[in-house]
């Protein structure tokens, strides 16, 4: 499989103010620390992990949104990290984002229609008749009407706005989209049907996606392969199949337990995962997860434990990974 | 099912001025809540769920027009005076908001806020009140409860704060509690402790909950009973093993189809 965007060692450091004069260097937030991975032609990538875990911050990072402090992005054969704006500019035409606020990121100055089309006015094109017909087919496939182009967004509900977003996406007719918690604002109803939307948008115009999102269940819905995110780090690849069945990083173990279960019938008591999320600021030494982790001994504390593979297509960050297997440790309800 | 309810919701429809008429928030809902039970309340944004909660709490702005009874151990709250009212909130009933960041005062300390609910009904010496502060924090788990009193709420993450909410509703032992959203805006595994959290609560306590959510998975977890309310109306009561086996409103059905489970396809509404 060729690989449409490759992320190599992406790291973001961000750095906060000096707490008190005494302290001579600036505390710094690890947001992402050596992340990698690969998405292909035509496939969603889900990324999931718990708020802070640098997930976000991750997507912005492959747009350049945000400048990494280390790594490299490849996108369709084209380092990223570092590229000439206009050289950037060009490779967005293939490279868009969908964002989680559908109220916060439409402009509400600007007509439906502005906003659809502005992808294609920074790549240059002009306002034409052509270009108007293109965006009430847009409107059309995203499940809206032509009639809407002229409206502004704040006539339309959370629904109908995300669905601008996604038009606005689509319109340079990219290969790649992020979307960022795209469904998270939604209602359940509301959430099922954009889902629905996206998987026939990509079928249809031959798109990859990487999905960033909270929800195990929606991104199960959507990813061919997952990712799991633990304070900035990747702690577990697989594909879907193998994710929600035999999960080998505790804290994936953990996640898929913490989920709500689909039926009042599996209800069971299972084991929590004690305490919370450490702040980046300062993260425990070694493996990030062997304060809350229950098969931690003294190596965790130590070394940073590397991403390996350990099925075919299963990579796992844990000194332990071997002894996680097996049916004891599956969660029942899945 | 031969038990008194706690609480009866007969006939309650509540409306909002807006414009020249006027918004039916809530129409002729009827339910009840049983001592001990968790009764879920279930449905999307704007289907009236929330000012159902409100106007048990008596909280609705003065606009609000009521109709209907609220009947609390068979008195009918709305017909109660400012006072009674007040004296019943005190010391039956507790409520939680969605949002832990807006609903705790900035400037107090958690000790304060927590100290505050326990002394509003009862005088007591300081010291007293803050070893019941420390109680509560302890019942709500949540670790070296004693210094965590001197904490301001920003020095607590969501979860911590969802807690102390908790501990302020726990105050004065209430026999019904009214918990809105209390895990929406938090992650998965900080959700399950508190759900977890508050079945214990139920178990130790004998306390009733309403737990309002639009997350049909939370309802699979921990409820007794649900309402599903869809545009305002109650549109079906069951037992949550009926519920899921057999939904009667096509709107259940649907919310039920569009729930993505880990099992399979979501089926759209």
């Amino acid at each position: 499989m060729t690989a449409l965007l490759e992320v190599e060692g992406l790291v973001k450091h961000f750095e906060t103010r000096l707490e008190n004069w005494l302290q001579r260097v600036k505390p710094v937030v690890k947001a992402v620390d050596n992340v990698s991975f690969a998405v292909g032609e035509r496939e969603t990538l889900g990324l999931v992990g718990e708020s802070g875990c640098g997930k976000s911050t991750t997507g912005r990072l492959i747009l350049q949104l945000i400048e990494p402090t280390a790594g490299a992005v490849r996108f369709m054969g084209t380092e990223l990290v570092g590229a000439d704006p206009r050289e950037l500019r060009r490779l967005r035409k293939n490279l868009q984002i969908i964002f989680q606020d559908p109220h916060a990121s439409l402009n509400p100055r600007m007509r439906v229609e502005e906003i659809i089309l502005e992808p294609l006015y920074a790549q240059g094109e002009r306002p034409s008749v052509e270009l108007t017909n293109y965006a009430g087919e847009l409107l059309e496939k995203v499940g809206l009407s032509k009639k809407h182009a002229q409206r502004h967004p704040h006539e339309f509900s959370g629904g109908q706005r995300q669905r601008i977003g996604i038009a606005r996406a689509i319109a340079p007719k990219p290969k790649f989209i992020i979307c960022d918690e795209a469904v998270s604002a939604l209602d359940v109803s509301v959430q099922a049907q954009v889902i629905n939307l996206l998987q026939d948008l990509q079928e249809e115009l031959a798109m990859s996606y990487l999905f960033i999102g909270h929800d195990l269940a929606v991104v199960k819905h959507i990813a061919d392969r997952i990712a799991v995110m633990y304070l900035g780090r990747i702690v577990e690849t697989a594909p879907k199949a193998r994710l929600y069945t035999s999960p080998r990083h505790p804290y994936t173990q953990a996640l898929l337990a913490s989920a709500p279960v689909p039926h009042p019938r599996l209800r069971q008591s299972r084991k929590r995962l004690h305490g919370e999320m450490p702040s980046p600021l300062n993260p425990p030494t070694g493996c990030h997860f062997h304060p809350r982790c229950p098969l931690a001994q003294d190596i965790c504390k130590s070394n940073d434990p590397v991403l390996r593979e350990i099925e075919p297509g299963q990579h796992v960050a844990c000194h332990f990974a071997e002894l996680t297997g097996g049916p004891a440790s599956t969660p029942a309800a899945l | 099912m031969t038990q008194t309810p706690l609480l009866s919701v007969r006939d309650l429809s509540v409306g909002f001025p807006a414009g020249k008429g006027h918004v039916l928030a809530v129409d002729s809902a009827s339910f009840d809540v049983h001592p001990g039970e968790l009764l879920g309340v279930v449905g999307e944004s704007g289907s009236g769920k929330s000012v159902t909660a409100l106007a048990i709490m008596g909280l609705l702005p003065p606009t609000a027009q009521l109709r209907g009874r609220i009947l609390y151990e068979g008195d009918d709250m709305l017909g109660m005076s400012h006072r009674q009212l007040r004296t019943l909130r005190g010391r039956q009933l507790g409520m939680i908001f969605q949002e832990p960041m807006t609903s705790l005062n900035p400037v107090f300390t958690v000790g304060d806020q927590i100290m505050e609910a326990v002394t509003a009904l009862d005088h007591m010496s300081k010291k007293a009140a803050t070893d019941r502060a420390v109680d509560l924090l302890d019942k709500v788990g949540i670790p070296s409860p004693r210094r965590r009193l001197e904490d301001y709420p920003h020095q607590m993450s969501g979860g911590m704060r969802q807690r102390v909410m908790i501990a302020i509703a726990l105050a004065c032992s209430p026999r019904l509690l009214i918990a809105d959203e209390p895990t929406t805006a938090l992650d998965v595994t900080i959700q399950a402790q508190l759900l977890d959290l508050l079945n214990g609560l139920r178990e130790e306590l004998g306390t009733a909950i309403v737990l309002i959510s639009h997350n049909m998975g939370v309802m699979a977890e921990v409820a007794d009973r649900v309402v599903v309310m869809y545009a305002s109306r109650v549109v079906e009561e069951a037992g949550i093993f009926q519920l899921f086996d057999e939904p009667q409103h096509p709107y259940t059905e649907g919310l039920l189809g569009s729930t993505p489970d880990m099992g399979e396809q979501p089926a759209g509404l």
